[in-house]
């Protein structure tokens, strides 16, 4: 068993729904929806925890109301809270939504994921390495990075699956 | 058989047949084995070794073609010794000497000196490891025929055989040959050998194996899988106690090991082994697998293997409860002492609220191990309910609590709920929950009377439902469950909480009606005031009848409410103010009679006391209303009976009130009774019969088209009454029923009405189809006339005698589909008869279905899809050849070609969606150029369907779709920016996403150019449309890695 930074993490309700409710505008398809919080938040609730099996929401690391979305100005920014101040797990998850937010948003979003202020010893480091563009692409150039972040990302509650 | 062995030495090919006949002639006697072994004498003594080697094996194919006891035991010995000597010849003789061996041992006849003999040449004459795998197998094959066959020879032969065995057997690595190792392996256990100081010789060679990780690399329909091996080897692990000391160990290292399923895969090896293993085996290590476990199940990093250690764990408890108790001995362990040992650990931690992971799982240690036996949940129960008591009633929760307060709350109630859930599988003399009982049912009680989230309610609930299943309850605190129930019912107005409020009270009811007709009814009944009912709040009313209905779980219970609510009925008329309020109870009638389903008796009461006073309302009122104005504001003298009148919806409630009670009669005194009496009054009018006679009636005669529609309508009565019950039940005048039903649907305006005599008609040809024979060339002769009024009346009655043809594979079926398919290219009606293929396709409720004891033929789906492929196909290509068509009106009509083909199209995207993928497969060929020309369509409906369809075999049967993946991706994700309908976009995307299904190798070469395109329609400017196109892209991302 390989030690976990946090062998005991606190697990909460989730808050937000997991259905959405449709407005009669999102029905009509000449209506144009606009990007929100919710939407962000839809996307990068099911990524996985690289130590337990369970959820960033579950784990309340992202929430809802951490995520700001400017439409017009296309940009987005996530703020997340690693579990424990020292978790060395903090540069992944980030790495993670990153990852997950670049393949399912437009281009034209600016996209900033960061460490909620205090919640980690070394935010700041973390946050540069987040922000800085070389070094997303050049971690995602590491094969064994790579294949980590993406079983973060293989959503379990993924629906294509054959009917039985 | 000179001339066999001739062209078998100079190596023809053209030998089976010879060798058949030789064989043949064998198994008649004609040919000994003497003469046969004389005739191959030369060759067999030969001094070149390749012709020894093709005689010999000449003598075995022909071995290989008898039946297993045509040989004596004499001739067998005989070959026996023979081929047994053939082994001490040079190598290459011993593999067609080997096959020989396994053909003959095989034979029951065989005695057990000669398989002594086989057995000893082998161990001394053959070197297993140096053979090939055919020969192997033969070996294993051999072994195993002789120890299914010689159990005692075995037995005796003991360690000897044993020893050789665990050589043969050793450093074998062919999927196949293990298959039969592991099979070979468990029979020599299971003959009772005695394993000595060789069990762990056995258990190494055995045990090397384990976990397997078996990737077959080519996936043959009959390859091997990792599962067929992984099962085999648990099965020989699991199959002995002398394993015990060696098995264990090795499983909690694999407990330990990184590979999650290795881990599954130890837990259910280990599970199995336990119910072989004696105390004295398992003792020693008892606590070394729990502090595994423990480790297991809190630190685990997957669900799964939390999972199958918590099994593991009530396996366990379970193999332990079988175990002798112990006073109070020093250093012994025991049921009670594991017990305490694990609840010492946990305990200390359930004293905090559930908050985090460790708490959670001590929490599913406890439940795991409470479920594995009476005892156990005895003990568990008896160390954890006061503490969950105390805790409840430290806990002050109100509206003014914290969130996090009351989340403890609910995990504490949710615990009770299911530490008594699992008292309810065992029967105790003495429940554990009974000192409890008061404590726990007012903690309950006090959850429903406060404010509080509807969770904790609902839980509150069923644990008021569990503590009711234990049968521990005493009359005084059932009474006082009652009143709790009946309080929360009327306060309580959540949908949730008032679902489990009733059906908790239910369950009540039909355990204690007593107490139910003395606590809640009087009560509930009063909520409905006597005069002036009708004008009662619509709420109240619903609220009181659907406790009433739910409560109705008794025979005595619901005798009373049907008389309580019918007598409601009588006082009603057909008319605006009762409207509301008689839906209210025909929907209550409809609950109780759905639910009902046990005994005739039930349904018998059910006819007399609810159908037919609901048949008297409603014909009394056809009869007594004789102009529409007096019907309803909808009903006018100019118009007549409005679509929209009042009693159409009262009518269908009506029906289906009846047809639920008719589906439940059987033959018998009333079911005779009521269908004559329906017969009398349909066809004769004689209503005197239902004790209608006041004056200024009008007659009854519901089946003239022309004469009243109120009666007319009330043909639906019909087929729920004959069409629904049971097939025993003869329905007399069938013939005249039939035949009056046709004209009425051919000649009535009234669309209500012409469905339905179209479904009756319908149902009675798929239960008389004999009789109605005469019927259907009258149907199919029915032309479609130029009004489309009319034309829709005709295409009803089509499709539902087609879909009634259809169920019970009469041979016309044919005949109405061409003629079906033939109205696809009708302006006005053809998009209708298209949609008729939803209709047979899939299941009625109102008529034709199985409930309805219909004539229901196994795959009549497939059947009638394999019928229609072939008009849909030709109806596709012939619309595209003739342009011009002349319509069957004889007009000159100019027919687009497209609306045949979107017809034909829309037709079968209906049929799709209700097959089997083994038929679609079978007729894959014949669909995609219909499927892939309806891609290019611009009709968005169209478009829909068939990417249904689409998405429906991608994720079904993926298969065949692999060779057109290219091209259909193509067309997904054009249609993923089709602008003018957000719905294609989403399936289109859909398609794409599930795409991700098939095999990876396929989907490389073309995910660059998926996850690029994609990029566009995550700017979609619908949500639904870029979240679905996001989990597309993200999951395309995935593919290959």
């Amino acid at each position: 068993m390989p030690d976990k930074d946090n062998l005991n993490p606190l697990i909460h309700q989730r808050v937000t729904p997991r259905t959405r409710l449709k407005t009669t505008n999102e029905l009509d398809n000449d209506v144009r929806d606009p990007f929100d919080q919710r939407e962000i938040f839809d996307l990068i609730r099911d990524i996985n925890d690289p130590e337990h099996p369970l959820t960033l929401e579950d784990l309340r690391v992202v929430t809802e109301k951490d995520i700001t979305v400017n439409d017009e100005e296309g940009s987005i920014t996530v703020l997340f809270t690693p579990t424990i101040p020292h978790c060395s797990m903090a540069t992944l998850i980030g790495l993670a939504i990153r990852v997950r937010l670049l393949r399912a948003l437009p281009p034209r979003f600016k996209v900033e994921v960061e460490i909620a202020p205090g919640s980690h010893n070394s935010e700041k480091a973390v946050n540069k390495q987040l922000a800085d563009k070389e070094r997303v692409a050049a971690a995602l150039e590491n094969q064994h990075l790579l294949n980590v972040v993406n079983q973060c990302l293989t959503i379990k509650s993924n629906n294509y699956s054959p009917a039985a | 058989m000179d001339e066999l062995v001739k062209l078998f030495m100079n190596d023809l090919d053209d030998h089976d047949d010879e060798i058949l006949k030789a064989s043949l002639q064998v198994q008649e006697g004609k040919l000994t084995v003497l003469n046969l072994v004389e005739e191959l004498g030369p060759h067999l003594t030969n001094t070149d070794t390749e012709a020894r080697v093709k005689g010999c094996k000449l003598l075995t194919k022909i071995l290989e073609n008898l039946p297993d006891t045509c040989l004596s035991t004499k001739e067998l010995a005989t070959l026996v010794i023979f081929l047994c000597s053939r082994l001490q010849d040079h190598y290459t003789l011993q593999p067609p000497a080997l096959s020989g061996l396994v053909k003959l041992t095989a034979s029951t006849n065989l005695a057990e000196g000669e398989a002594k003999i086989v057995i000893n040449s082998i161990f001394k004459e053959v070197h297993v490891q140096s053979c090939l795998q055919a020969e192997r197998l033969n070996l294993y094959l051999l072994l195993t025929n002789i120890v299914s066959n010689h159990k005692s020879l075995i037995l005796s032969l003991g360690r000897n055989f044993l020893y050789n065995f665990i050589q043969a057997i050793d450093g074998e690595q062919d999927p196949r040959n293990l298959l039969v190792v592991f099979q070979l392996a468990y029979d020599v256990i299971s003959t009772g050998i005695d394993l000595l100081n060789l069990a762990e010789e056995l258990f190494d060679v055995i045990s090397c194996y384990f976990p397997i990780d078996f990737n077959p690399s080519s996936g043959g329909k009959f390859s091997i899988t990792n599962q067929d091996l992984v099962l085999g080897l648990r099965r020989v692990l699991s199959s002995t106690n002398a394993f015990a000391q060696f098995c264990i160990p090795l499983m909690l290292e694999k407990l330990d090991s990184d590979i999650e399923s290795a881990k599954v895969d130890a837990c259910l090896t280990f599970s199995e082994c336990l119910s072989q293993y004696k105390k004295i085996d398992l003792e020693p290590y008892l606590g070394a697998i729990w502090n595994t476990l423990k480790q297991e199940i809190t630190q685990s990093v997957s669900e799964e293997v939390e999972n199958s250690a918590l099994d593991l764990l009530t396996e366990l408890v379970r193999t332990l409860s079988l175990w002798p108790v112990l006073g109070q001995s020093y250093r012994m362990v025991d049921l009670n002492s594991f017990l305490n040992e694990v609840l010492e650990e946990c305990l200390t931690r359930l004293k905090e609220p559930i908050r985090d992971k460790l708490t959670w799982m001590s929490w599913r240690i406890i439940m795991a191990c409470a479920k594995a036996s009476k005892t156990a949940c005895d003990i568990v129960c008896k160390a954890v309910f006061p503490l969950l008591l105390e805790q409840v009633s430290e806990m002050s929760v109100d509206a003014s609590s914290t969130p996090l307060a009351k989340s403890n709350f609910a995990n504490i109630m949710d615990c009770i709920v299911k530490m008594a859930t699992v008292c309810s599988n065992f029967t105790f003399s003495y429940n554990p929950v009974l000192p409890h009982k008061d404590a726990i049912m007012k903690s309950f009680q006090d959850v429903l009377s406060k404010e509080g989230s509807v969770q904790v309610k609902c839980t509150a609930v069923a644990g008021l439902a569990v503590i009711l299943g234990l049968n521990i309850l005493s009359d005084e605190n059932l009474r006082n469950l009652a009143t709790v129930l009946l309080s929360s019912l009327m306060s309580q107005s959540d949908p949730k909480v008032r679902f489990e409020l009733l059906s908790a009270s239910g369950y009540l009811s039909s355990k204690h009606p007593k107490i139910v007709k003395a606590c809640m009814l009087p009560t509930i009944t009063k909520l409905i005031p006597e005069t002036e009912f009708w004008h009662h709040p619509k709420e109240i009313v619903r609220n009181t009848l659907e406790c009433l209905s739910a409560l109705s779980t008794h025979f005595d219970i619901l005798q009373d409410v049907v008389s309580y609510v019918v007598d409601f009925l009588f006082r009603c008329k057909i008319e605006q103010p009762y409207c509301c309020f008689l839906l209210e109870c025909l929907g209550c009638l409809e609950t109780i009679s759905k639910n009902s389903t046990a005994g005739d008796d039930h349904t018998d009461h059910l006819v007399i006391n609810i159908a037919l006073p609901l048949i008297k309302i409603c014909i009394k009122t056809s009869v007594q209303l004789t102009v529409p104005e007096l019907c309803c504001a909808s009903c006018t003298a100019v118009n007549g009976f409005s679509i929209d009148c009042i009693s159409l919806p009262i009518i269908k409630a009506v029906t289906a009130v009846l047809r639920n009670i008719f589906q439940n009669l059987r033959l018998g005194k009333t079911a005779k009774f009521i269908v004559k009496l329906l017969t009398d009054i349909y066809l004769n009018g004689n209503i005197a019969e239902l004790d209608i006679s006041e004056e200024k009636l009008l007659k009854f005669d519901p089946f003239n088209p022309k004469f009243a529609l109120l009666q007319s309508r009330m043909i639906c009565f019909l087929h729920a009454t004959l069409c629904a019950v049971d097939r025993s039940v003869t329905i007399p005048h069938i013939e005249d029923f039939q035949s009056k039903l046709l004209n009425l649907c051919l000649h009535s305006d009234d669309q209500p009405t012409y469905v339905a005599a179209a479904k009756t008609f319908a149902g009675l040809v798929n239960r008389a189809h004999k009789s109605s024979d005469k019927y259907m060339q009258d149907v199919l002769d029915c032309s479609v006339g130029k009004a489309k009024g009319k034309k829709l009346q005709v295409l009803t009655l089509l499709i539902w005698t087609t879909k009634a043809l259809a169920l019970c594979n009469h041979e016309m079926t044919k005949a109405f589909i061409q003629k079906l398919v033939g109205l696809f290219g009708d302006p006005d009606i053809g998009e209708t008869a298209a949609a008729g293929c939803d209709i047979i396709m899939r299941d009625s409720k109102e008529v034709l279905s199985p409930s309805s004891h219909a004539v229901v033929r196994l795959m009549y789906r497939q059947r009638f899809f394999l019928l229609i492929i072939p008009e849909l196909v030709a109806g596709f290509r012939s619309a595209k050849d003739t342009p011009m068509e002349i319509s069957q009106t004889g007009d000159l009509e100019q027919v687009l070609p497209s609306v045949k083909q979107a017809h034909c199209l829309t037709a079968l995207s209906h049929l799709l969606l209700h097959l089997p993928k083994q038929v679609l497969l079978q007729q894959f060929s014949h669909l995609t150029p219909l499927l892939v020309k309806a891609l290019h369509s611009d009709d968005a409906i169209l478009l829909q369907s068939v990417l249904s369809a689409l998405l429906y075999l991608i994720e079904d049967a993926a298969a065949p779709m692999e060779a057109h993946i290219d091209s259909l991706i193509n067309d997904f994700l054009r249609l993923s920016r089709f602008k003018p309908n957000l719905d294609v976009r989403l399936k289109a995307l859909k398609c794409i996403g599930a795409s991700t299904l098939l095999p990876t190798t396929i989907l490389l070469p073309i995910k660059k150019k998926v996850v690029q395109e994609l990029r566009y329609v995550l700017d979609d400017h619908k949500r639904d449309v870029r979240s679905e196109a996001a989990k597309a892209r993200s999951e395309w991302y995935l593919v290959g890695t």
